[in-house]
């Protein structure tokens, strides 16, 4: 009997290790989509729909320069300190004010590797947000728009635009 | 943009091989730091270098320095050997390294005569506390990419959209690269050939300059201009 039990312990061990170390192993990362929704909800839909907010009264980067900027949490204060008083999400942002805890907002627009975007040349060229990012008015989280043929947007379509418009294409002007 | 074409001119008469080009270069473009075993196998990275010579017998010796770069050859050896299209010459002179393309056959570094270029044979670490000192601007290169002097092409980007921006060219005509901006000596001129007025192209045509290798023909963006020893003349005398 002894002899029989013997063998089935340590495969019974050897499982138990091997099921820790699996257990332990790092998730295999999903890569890119799809993209955790923020914890805190920001409706894009009624701030840039409903009341109308120019894209660039929250993201102030955009003018001047690289990156548009996910705003600080002084920005939402900047109007809820007296808006939205009775409302959830904004009691959540006021919560994150008082206790001085910045908001992590989850970044939606990832650029591959290697790759440099500036907002700020595209802007002063007179480009709506919307032709890259779609139309975030009418979105309540915001999603990467998809091209006509139902794919991301790629590197194709920046070279598209920017020989449409005379801008420059080589291969330094993006990726340096 | 395409009238403009970017070059260098060094004044070997001028440098005191004091570095700080090779400092100011790592940190504008995201060089790693170099370790002992870098250098022992022969793997450090430094897209600038200051180039030591001795002359003479001890006690009478003097050192010569020469900062070597990437040349951005007009007829660059290291263009038509790569087979994936990652290294071209633009329409400003310059010779680019595109990290995407790069696969690392390493083709372009033995075929250039200056070794001005780097291979990445390990995948660049920084201590921690660097982080944050990291030029945004600029790409941190992967393991198995190679890379090599760019004429600060992040600086010239962003000079050509201010120029655009305010509709003149003041800041294309004060740019400066990395080097250039922290030679103590201005023994580093960068510019605009194109340009009669600026100082690199009158620079280049002095009579004191001179090319890297000439014999091989790679028409180098880059000129060099000549030590003046003041010695020389009565050496030749004793001879």
């Amino acid at each position: 009997m002894k002899n029989k039990i013997k063998p089935l312990i340590i495969i019974a061990v050897l499982l138990g290790i091997v099921g820790v170390f699996v257990g332990l192993a790092p998730r295999a990362v999903a890569f890119v989509y799809p993209i955790p929704e923020n914890e805190v909800v920001f409706p894009h839909d009624f701030h840039a729909g409903t009341l109308a907010l120019e894209c660039q009264f929250c993201h102030t980067g955009a003018e001047e320069n690289r990156g548009a900027n996910v705003p600080a949490l002084e920005q939402c204060m900047f109007c809820h300190k007296v808006a939205g008083l009775e409302n959830p999400q904004a009691k959540e942002v006021r919560a994150a004010w008082e206790a001085e805890e910045p908001l992590n907002w989850v970044r939606q627009h990832r650029l591959p590797d290697h790759t440099h975007f500036q907002h700020e040349p595209h802007i002063t060229a007179g480009f709506e947000c919307s032709t890259c990012h779609g139309d975030v008015a009418g979105m309540k989280q915001v999603v990467q728009i998809k091209t006509e043929k139902g794919g991301d947007l790629k590197m194709g379509d920046c070279v598209a635009c920017h020989k449409e418009n005379g801008a420059p294409a080589q291969c330094s002007t993006c990726h340096n | 943009m395409s009238d403009v074409k970017w070059g260098m001119v060094v004044d070997v008469d001028k440098c005191s091989g004091c570095q700080a080009c090779v400092i100011a270069c790592m940190s504008e473009n995201n060089i790693p730091i170099n370790l002992d075993r870098d250098f022992t196998e022969n793997r450090s990275i430094a897209w600038i270098r200051v180039e030591r010579y001795w002359e003479g017998e001890y006690p009478d010796v003097k050192a010569r320095f020469l900062p070597v770069l990437c040349q951005h050859c007009g007829n660059a050896p290291c263009e038509p050997v790569c087979p994936v299209y990652a290294t071209f010459h633009n329409d400003q002179g310059m010779n680019i390294q595109v990290y995407n393309r790069c696969v690392g056959t390493r083709y372009c570094a033995n075929n250039c005569p200056y070794h001005a270029r780097y291979f990445n044979y390990r995948r660049p670490t920084w201590p921690e506390t660097y982080n944050n000192y990291l030029n945004p601007d600029v790409t941190v290169r992967d393991r198995g990419i190679m890379e090599k002097c760019s004429f600060c092409v992040q600086r010239i980007n962003a000079a050509t959209r201010i120029a655009k921006r305010e509709g003149n060219e003041d800041a294309i005509a004060g740019l400066q690269t990395a080097c250039a901006q922290a030679c103590p000596t201005d023994a580093l001129v960068f510019g605009n050939l194109n340009n009669p007025n600026s100082e690199v192209s009158q620079l280049y045509d002095d009579e004191r300059s001179y090319v890297l290798q000439e014999s091989i023909g790679t028409q180098p963006n880059v000129r060099y201009l000549k030590k003046i020893d003041e010695h020389a003349a009565e050496k030749a005398h004793a001879h």
